[in-house]
């Protein structure tokens, strides 16, 4: 019986690669197979986490597997690609262009600029790549990777636990006061389009419905205090202070207290390797509206409202459409869970997951 | 689970809408286009000032100006205090003239704040001053229509000097006198009319400059403002022109970048192609050496082959020369006829693989003993290409005695004259042709007129009807094209036969010839293939030229 190590640089809950490489490890369990999940940095117990430096003595035959869950650069992990003696696969979670951090944050650019070395990882001539999204695997296949060793395989999720769990009642306490509530979630990181979608509530607030409120959930980083500090100042000067709210990063049970108490989910993001909050939105039957850009249209599909012109008074349209058509905001919402019991379940995920070992004879 | 991502909503069409919804409301928000525009830089975004909220200020400060009654908005900008500030008396006693200073709204306020001691209720408010501004009522009127409602009555509020003035107002409206009354009132009155319009004019006057002086200052505020704003647009439009500058110089090295690329594959490209090329004239080049090669080793084997014929001739000769005297015509066609017996085993073999065996073929033949029974019990039975000998068979089980078959097959013939068949070595037609007249009973050719070329088919009809005795019987049996596999394909198993033989073409033959009663019989059917769909006429169709009679016989009888 083969063995497999799930590996990863970081490892911690609440996070979309961490969700993913522990729900991949609970498919390989399932299964019967002798999964470790390998990491240089962990913050739980359950499941077991094992230092990355002990992996070669668990990866001893050559028919065991590396799942390597790529994110960010390191050299390690690309060492243990290219050296270990069993078989080897990537899970590609995409890298934000450095781009996005310049003048914001120099770590974050250079550990971005670091992590994009896509042709380091085709040449390492893996037997598996997965990625996240159509978009992310043809940066893959750009980079080198070959059509039938790639496959689209989108990231384990904790809907299933939001799902379980009973939201907050303070934040439904807070936000249920008949005013119009609109949602993004994400963390406070310049790749994100804030500055975009607050000048499209900016419209909406001040020309459509000033009884209206605009909710950013998501963790800010003290590396980022410029980006946040610019977003607050972009607040000030558009008279929005008491209609735009940063909550930082919040628990789960908030999390979905906010799904519960949005009306709409709005989206300005301009670089998604999947992004998984859309996902969760679909799941919470809310409708989406957001500006085109990178992996959205492909997970978004044809359940919501997605514009390729990055128009302000659009996005702002189309908000005040759904917020007085109560039906057709239902239809939508309806349509996005229809696309998340299709397509994006834990289960489907597992099915593709499984049908990508398959294909590679893993 | 293709197609159900959203199967209420026409998603495009939805975007369409909202879409033009968007046009329409954009040139609304004039003020989107400007936050648009400015969104080429994060700092120009926050510097601006939110106009939009501007805006919305500016509208709502109107708004309660004109339906406050003077109780303005506090804003920053300095307010234009036109009147002198009215304060309710205590103990509610005024002198008419108290109230007559305030002109306007303000009169009408200070008036219910005298004598109603509240503020103006809007309707009342608007219905006093709309009286007043069209000049039905005075300010007198006014005061004392307030005076005499039941509501100030009730405050015992009062007004010196009011009273008189009133009633002189109320004589003035009487009917007929009232005008002589007003005449005469104001030319007692004329010397105070006067003195008050000075007054009036003074006033006027004062607030003209009050005006002024206000105006200066905010007109001076104003023009700095705008001075201000000339500079912020000024350096706006430099930091744009700058950002112009820089993206124009970016893109002047994108392009620069792009042609040395272009170049760069125009030289790639160049190398590429003359590598193409000189591998193409090596390749043309080895064609031509293997073409030369060929066309030499082709001519050195003319040569020989011409050597060759030149000593083969030589011998020939030598030969013809030493052996003592040619062939005669004879001996060829004893070689040829030989020859063609050399195929008998052949064609033995082709029957028993394609024909049928024994068993079915007599079985089929049967089939034919009803005519052969008919004919008159005098004369031989002849069966042409008898084969086997299986009509032979049948034939004599059926206790005809005096049969006889005829065949140049020399090996099916031994087989027949085994079973104790009376056989014949010979041409079918020289066989009929030694026949005297009307000395056979019946004639049959079974798989036997398809192997003869058609004018020979014609004599032998003609040498049958001629030996046969009067109400003897002539039977052929052949393949049935009709059929078309058999048409197109059975037929030539055998590769002996000459040209499939359409039932009309036999029937005519023979009637032409002189048979009588010539009758067409179809036979042996494939019935296990058929289409089974008997309500569809396609398939009626099919059947019959697919699965129609393998065979047929034509039946004609002498007369």
């Amino acid at each position: 019986m083969p063995r497999i190590a799930l590996l990863t640089t970081n490892i911690t809950t609440g996070d979309a690669v961490s969700n993913d490489v522990v729900g991949m490890y609970r498919a390989l369990e399932r299964r019967g197979a002798t999964a470790r999940i390998f990491a240089s940095n962990w913050s739980f117990e359950d499941p077991q986490v094992w230092p990355a430096v002990e992996i070669a003595d668990f990866l001893r035959s050559p028919e065991d597997l590396l799942v390597y869950h790529y994110s960010m650069g390191w050299e390690y992990g690309l060492e243990l690609l290219r050296e270990l003696p069993c078989r080897t696969s990537v899970k590609y979670h995409n890298v934000t262009p450095p781009e996005f951090f310049i003048g914001y944050s120099e770590a974050h650019e250079k550990s971005c600029r670091e992590g994009r070395r896509l042709e380091e990882l085709a040449r390492a001539d893996c037997d598996l790549y997965m990625s996240a999204s159509e978009y992310s695997s043809w940066e893959l296949l750009l980079a080198g990777t070959e059509r039938e060793r790639t496959f689209v395989v989108p990231p384990f999720h904790h809907i299933d636990r939001l799902n379980s769990i009973e939201p907050d009642e303070t934040v439904l306490d807070a936000f249920q006061d008949g005013r119009t509530n609109l949602l993004m979630v994400g963390r406070v990181f310049p790749n994100k389009g804030h500055a975009a979608l607050i000048e499209a509530f900016a419209i909406y607030h001040h020309h459509y419905n000033s009884e209206s409120r605009l909710l950013l959930v998501g963790k800010e980083e003290d590396s980022l205090a410029g980006y946040s500090k610019e977003l607050r100042e972009l607040v000030a000067a558009r008279g929005l202070q008491k209609a735009v709210v940063f909550t930082g990063g919040v628990s789960d049970e908030a999390l979905k207290a906010y799904y519960l108490v949005a009306n709409v989910f709005v989206f300005a993001s301009e670089h998604e390797g999947f992004c998984v909050p859309l996902v969760e939105a679909m799941a919470m039957k809310l409708p989406i509206v957001t500006y085109s850009s990178t992996a959205i249209p492909g997970t978004v599909g044809k359940a919501g409202l997605v514009w390729k012109e990055r128009d302000p008074v659009l996005l702002a349209e189309s908000v005040e459409r759904l917020t007085k058509d109560a039906a057709l905001a239902e239809a939508l919402g309806r349509a996005g869970w229809q696309r998340y019991t299709e397509h994006f379940t834990n289960e489907r995920i597992e099915e593709r997951f499984l049908a990508a070992l398959a294909a590679c004879g893993l | 689970m293709t197609a159900t991502d959203a199967p209420e909503i026409d998603i495009e069409r939805l975007k369409a809408e909202i879409r033009e919804a968007a046009r329409r409301r954009s040139s609304e928000i004039t003020n989107a286009h400007a936050t648009r525009a400015a969104q080429g830089d994060g700092s120009a975004v926050v510097a601006l000032p939110p106009l939009s909220k501007t805006r919305r200020e500016t509208r709502q400060a109107h708004a309660s100006a004109d339906g406050g009654g003077g109780s303005a908005r506090q804003t920053d900008a300095p307010q234009l205090v036109l009147q002198a500030d009215f304060r309710p008396a205590e103990d509610g006693r005024y002198h008419v003239n108290d109230l007559l200073q305030y002109h306007d709204k303000l009169f009408v306020r200070n008036a219910y704040r005298a004598l109603l001691k509240r503020e103006p209720d809007e309707e009342g408010f608007r219905q006093q001053l709309e009286l007043l501004r069209s000049g039905r009522f005075d300010k007198i009127d006014v005061l004392a229509a307030l005076a005499a409602s039941p509501e100030a009555r009730s405050k015992r509020v009062r007004v010196e000097g009011l009273e008189h003035p009133a009633r002189i107002r109320k004589l003035g409206r009487l009917p007929y006198v009232g005008y002589l009354f007003r005449l005469l009132f104001a030319l007692v009155r004329l010397p105070a009319l006067v003195r008050e319009q000075q007054q009036f004019t003074a006033y006027v006057t004062a607030q003209h400059q009050q005006f002024a002086d206000f105006i200066n200052p905010v007109l001076l505020d104003i023009s700095q403002s705008r001075r201000h704003l000339e500079t912020l647009i000024s350096d706006a439009r430099q930091h744009l022109e700058t950002l112009i500058a820089h993206q124009s110089a970016a893109q002047e090295q994108l392009r620069r970048q792009q042609s040395a690329d272009r170049e760069a594959w125009a030289t790639q490209l160049t190398e590429m192609l003359a590598h193409v090329q000189r591998q193409q004239e090596s390749l043309v080049q080895l064609v031509e050496e293997r073409v030369h090669q060929f066309a030499q080793r082709l001519q050195q084997t003319r040569a020989e082959l011409t050597a060759q014929e030149g000593r083969l001739s030589m011998l020939l000769e030598e030969a013809r020369r030493r052996l003592p005297e040619p062939l005669d015509e004879r001996q060829l066609q004893t070689f040829a006829d030989e020859a063609d017996f050399a195929r008998d085993a052949l064609y033995l073999a082709l029957e028993d693989a394609f024909r049928g065996t024994r068993g079915e073929i007599k079985e089929r033949l049967k089939t034919y003993l009803p005519f052969v029974k008919r004919t008159p019990p005098a004369g031989a039975l002849v069966d042409l290409g008898c084969g086997r000998g299986e009509w032979l068979e049948v034939l004599k089980h059926a206790g005809f005695d005096a049969a006889v078959g005829v065949d140049r097959n020399r090996i099916m013939l031994e087989q027949c004259r085994e079973r104790g068949f009376e056989v014949l070595e010979s041409d079918a037609l020289t066989y009929l042709q030694s026949a005297p007249d009307a000395s056979l009973r019946a004639v049959t050719g079974f798989h036997f007129a398809e192997h003869l070329p058609f004018p020979v088919l014609v004599k032998v009809v003609d040498e049958a009807l001629r030996a046969l005795a009067p109400g003897g019987v002539l039977i052929f049996e052949t393949p049935n094209p009709e059929n078309m596999v058999v048409g197109s394909c059975n037929f030539y198993l055998d590769p002996d036969h000459r040209n499939p033989l359409p039932p009309p073409t036999l029937r005519f033959l023979f009637e032409s010839r002189g048979l009588a009663r010539v009758e067409i019989l179809r036979l042996n059917a494939n019935d296990g293939a058929r289409v089974r769909d008997e309500r569809s006429d396609l398939a009626l169709r099919f059947n019959d030229f697919m699965y129609g009679p393998l065979d047929y016989a034509v039946v004609g009888w002498k007369v």
